[in-house]
C-alpha cells in the first residue's frame, strides 16, 4: 500500500465521525393510494447535529403536531388543486418519446419508448443503431416527429466528455395502441469527438435543427457555437457563437451522456431564442429573453440577437420578491403561436393559486408558470401554480411543453419536501396529473430539465 | 462506522419475497442498515452534508418506488449504491451550473468543499486529501471511493459504476497518481 492510499483510506474513514446519525426516510404513500388515506410521516430533518437537545426535539414534535393539524385542513390531506378537466382543446400532445435510461443499469444501450401521454401507456420501444445509444431528443409542432442524437457510450463513463453524435430522424406512424417509430440517419455531419452538445431544438415545422454546442475543455475562453442545420440535407443553414457562459446555461451533461434541449427554443419557425442571465447594478440579476432571427447574419450571436423581455430573476433565499423566472434553471419555453414565453418562477403574485402547505417558513409564495408576452416584454400572467411556504433550491417549477397559446402547461413542481412534487399539466385553475415520463429517476431532486430525456 | 467489510454483509433481506405488500418495510430496515455508509460516501463525493442527505433519501426513494420490479431483493443494495452514484453526479451537475450561474452574473461562488461545514471538523492533514479527491474527475473519485471507503472488489466497482474492470484499475491508478502529484504540490 502507498502512502498516497494510506492517506486516501484514512483520509476517507474520518468522515466516518461525521455522519453518526441519519434523517428518518419519509417514504411517499404506495402508488395507488387513494387520496385522503394517505399515510402521513414526518417531514425530513436535514441537519442533524450531536448536539440535538431534548428542547429541540419538543419543538420538533410541536412543529410536527402542528403540521398535522394544518394537513387536516385541507381535504383529503392533499392540496387543494384537483384534477380538473383538461381538454382537447388544450392541444394536450398524444404521444411522448423518451429515453428509456435505466436508474439501475448503466450498461445496457438507451432506446427510445413511445409512451400514451395521458395514460402512460407504452406502445413501442426502439432499439438504437447496433453500439450505440441515444443521448437526446427533441420535436416538432406535430407530435410525431423528432430528432435524437446517438453515440456510443450509454452513460458517458467511457471515453471521453465529448463524445461523437450521430443523428437520427424519428418518426411516429401508426395512431392509438398501434402506433409504433421509425428512424433513419440523418446527413447531419457528425460532431467531432471532443464536442460537448449543450442544446437541440427541432423547428415547429421539423425542418430545421438548431444545435447548441462548445468544445470540452478547461478553457474558461472557449467559444459557443449555435449551428442550424437543414434536417433534409443535413447542410449547414446559420452559425453563430459566443464567448463561454455568455450563452448560458450550457449544461456540462456531456460528462454523463444526456444532451440538455433546454436552453434553446424556436419562435415559429425563424427565429430562436434563448436566456441570458445578467448582474444588474443593484446588486440582483435579471433575466433577459433573447431571441435571434434566422434573417440575421451569421457570426456574432449578441451581436445578432436582440433582447424581448427583461425580467427580475429572484432568488429563492430573498423572498418574498416580485414573481420571476428562475432563468437559470428553467427551460425556454415559447408558446406554439410565438407570442409567450412560459417559464417557472417564484416570488410574491396576486394570482389568486390554491394552496400548498410547507412549514419551512411561514410566508407565502407562489410557485407556478407565468406567461410573458414576446412582443411587449411584460409578465403578463401567472398560468398555474401554488401559494406555497416552502422555499430554497429545491423548490422550483419546471415546464417541458406548452401549448400554442400558453393556456396549457405539462411541467412539474418540486417543492422541496421530497412528498409533494408535482408533475402534469397545468392549466387555469388545475391540476392534471400524468405518468412520470422517466422510469426511476427522481424527479424530485433533479438538478435541470426532463427535456435532455423527454419531447413532445 | 460500518467495517470496509461488512457493508456488503449487511445487505438486508427482506423477509418476505418481492413482491409482496410490505415494500415499505424492506425499504426501511435497508435504509436503516445502509444509509449512514452511503451518506458518507455521497459526502466525499459532494462535499455537503445536506446534498449528500437528499441524494441518498431519493436513491431509496427510487427503490421504494420500483420494488415491485426488482427481480432480485438480494440486489437491492448495489441498485441503491448506483442509484446514489447517479444522485451524485445530478448533484454535481447542479453544482457546476451553480458555478456558472455565478460567474455568468458575477456574483460571489457558493462556498467550495474547503469551506463546506462538512469538513471543518477534520483536521487539516484529512482535509487536505478530500479536497485533492475532490479535484479528481468523476470517475477516478467514484473507483477510488468505492473501492477504498466501500471496500467494494473491483467487479462490484465496475458494476456499480457500470464501466469494466479494467477501466476501474486504471481509473484507480490515474488517480493516486493524481493525488500524489496534487498532495506533493500542496506540501
Amino acid at each position: 500500500m502507498t502512502a498516497v492510499e494510506d492517506r486516501t483510506r484514512a483520509a476517507m474513514d474520518a468522515i466516518t465521525g461525521l455522519v453518526e446519525r441519519v434523517p428518518p426516510l419519509p417514504l411517499p404513500p404506495p402508488p395507488g393510494a387513494v387520496p385522503g388515506r394517505r399515510r402521513r410521516v414526518p417531514l425530513p430533518r436535514r441537519r442533524w447535529g450531536a448536539w440535538l437537545a431534548p428542547v429541540t426535539a419538543a419543538a420538533a414534535v410541536v412543529a410536527i403536531a402542528i403540521a398535522l393539524v394544518v394537513v387536516r385542513d385541507m381535504p383529503g390531506g392533499q392540496p387543494t388543486a384537483t384534477p380538473g378537466p383538461v381538454t382537447a382543446a388544450a392541444g394536450l400532445p398524444g404521444y411522448e418519446v423518451a429515453l428509456n435510461q435505466s436508474w439501475t443499469d448503466t450498461t445496457t444501450p438507451v432506446g427510445l419508448t413511445l409512451t400514451a401521454t395521458l395514460t402512460g401507456q407504452k406502445l413501442f420501444t426502439l432499439l438504437p443503431p447496433r453500439g450505440l445509444s441515444f443521448a437526446g431528443i427533441t420535436g416538432a409542432a406535430d407530435d410525431r416527429t423528432f430528432v435524437v442524437d446517438a453515440h456510443r457510450d450509454p452513460y458517458g463513463v467511457e471515453g471521453s466528455a465529448g463524445r461523437s453524435r450521430a443523428w437520427y430522424l424519428v418518426r411516429i406512424v401508426g395512431a392509438g395502441a398501434r402506433a409504433s417509430l421509425t428512424m433513419r440517419k440523418l446527413p447531419i455531419p457528425t460532431t467531432p469527438v471532443g464536442t460537448g452538445i449543450s442544446a437541440i431544438a427541432l423547428s415547429p415545422d421539423g425542418t430545421m435543427l438548431a444545435v447548441a454546442s462548445e468544445a470540452v475543455s478547461d478553457n474558461p475562453d472557449e467559444q459557443q457555437l449555435l449551428r442550424v442545420y437543414s434536417v433534409a440535407t443535413g447542410a449547414v443553414l446559420h452559425t453563430w457563437s459566443s464567448p463561454a457562459d455568455q450563452f448560458p446555461p450550457i449544461d456540462d451533461s456531456h460528462s454523463y451522456g444526456g444532451d440538455p434541449t433546454s436552453t434553446v427554443a424556436w419562435v415559429g419557425d425563424r427565429a430562436l431564442a434563448f436566456n441570458q442571465g445578467t448582474r444588474i447594478k443593484s446588486g440582483g440579476v435579471t433575466l433577459a429573453v433573447k431571441v435571434i432571427d434566422l434573417s440575421r447574419p451569421d457570426g456574432d450571436l449578441q451581436g445578432s440577437s436582440r433582447t424581448e423581455a427583461t425580467l427580475p430573476a429572484p432568488s429563492l433565499q430573498d423572498s418574498p420578491a416580485p414573481f420571476g423566472c428562475s432563468w437559470f434553471w428553467g427551460d425556454v419555453m415559447v408558446s406554439g403561436d410565438g407570442k409567450s414565453y412560459v417559464c417557472g418562477g417564484s416570488g410574491t403574485s396576486g394570482a389568486q393559486l390554491p394552496k400548498l402547505y410547507c412549514l419551512k417558513q411561514p410566508t407565502w409564495n407562489t410557485l407556478g408558470f407565468a406567461a410573458i408576452s414576446l412582443a411587449t416584454g411584460k409578465l403578463t400572467r401567472i398560468l398555474s401554480g401554488y401559494r406555497t411556504g416552502c422555499s430554497g433550491d429545491n423548490v422550483r417549477a419546471y415546464p417541458v411543453w406548452v401549448n400554442a397559446t400558453g393556456s396549457a402547461v405539462i411541467g412539474y413542481m418540486i417543492f422541496g419536501d421530497k412528498t409533494s412534487a408535482r408533475f402534469g399539466v397545468f392549466t387555469a385553475g388545475s391540476f392534471r396529473p400524468l405518468p412520470y415520463p422517466v422510469a426511476g429517476n427522481s424527479y424530485q431532486y433533479s438538478g435541470g430539465s426532463l427535456l435532455d430525456m423527454v419531447a413532445w | 462506522m460500518d467495517s470496509v467489510d461488512s457493508v456488503d454483509a449487511h445487505i438486508v433481506r427482506p423477509a418476505r419475497p418481492p413482491g409482496s405488500t410490505d415494500a415499505a418495510a424492506c425499504v426501511t430496515a435497508l435504509y436503516e442498515a445502509h444509509a449512514s455508509g452511503l451518506i458518507r460516501l455521497a459526502v466525499i463525493m459532494l462535499g455537503s452534508r445536506p446534498a449528500a442527505e437528499d441524494v441518498v433519501q431519493d436513491a431509496f426513494f427510487g427503490l421504494y418506488r420500483n420494488w415491485a420490479s426488482l427481480s432480485d431483493p438480494a440486489k437491492a443494495l448495489a441498485y441503491v449504491r448506483s442509484s446514489v452514484l447517479n444522485g451524485c453526479r445530478a448533484a454535481l451537475r447542479l453544482q457546476i451550473r451553480r458555478e456558472r450561474r455565478d460567474r455568468a452574473t458575477a456574483s460571489d461562488p457558493r462556498p467550495d468543499f474547503e469551506s463546506a461545514e462538512a469538513l471543518v471538523v477534520l483536521g487539516e492533514e484529512h482535509r487536505q486529501v478530500l479536497l485533492a479527491v475532490r479535484r479528481l474527475p468523476d470517475r477516478q473519485r467514484e473507483a477510488l471511493v468505492l473501492r477504498f471507503y466501500f471496500g467494494l472488489s473491483e467487479e462490484d466497482t465496475a458494476g456499480a459504476m457500470g464501466i469494466s474492470r479494467g477501466t476501474v484499475k486504471s481509473s484507480l491508478s490515474r488517480a493516486l497518481a493524481s493525488l500524489g502529484r496534487m498532495l506533493k504540490e500542496e506540501s
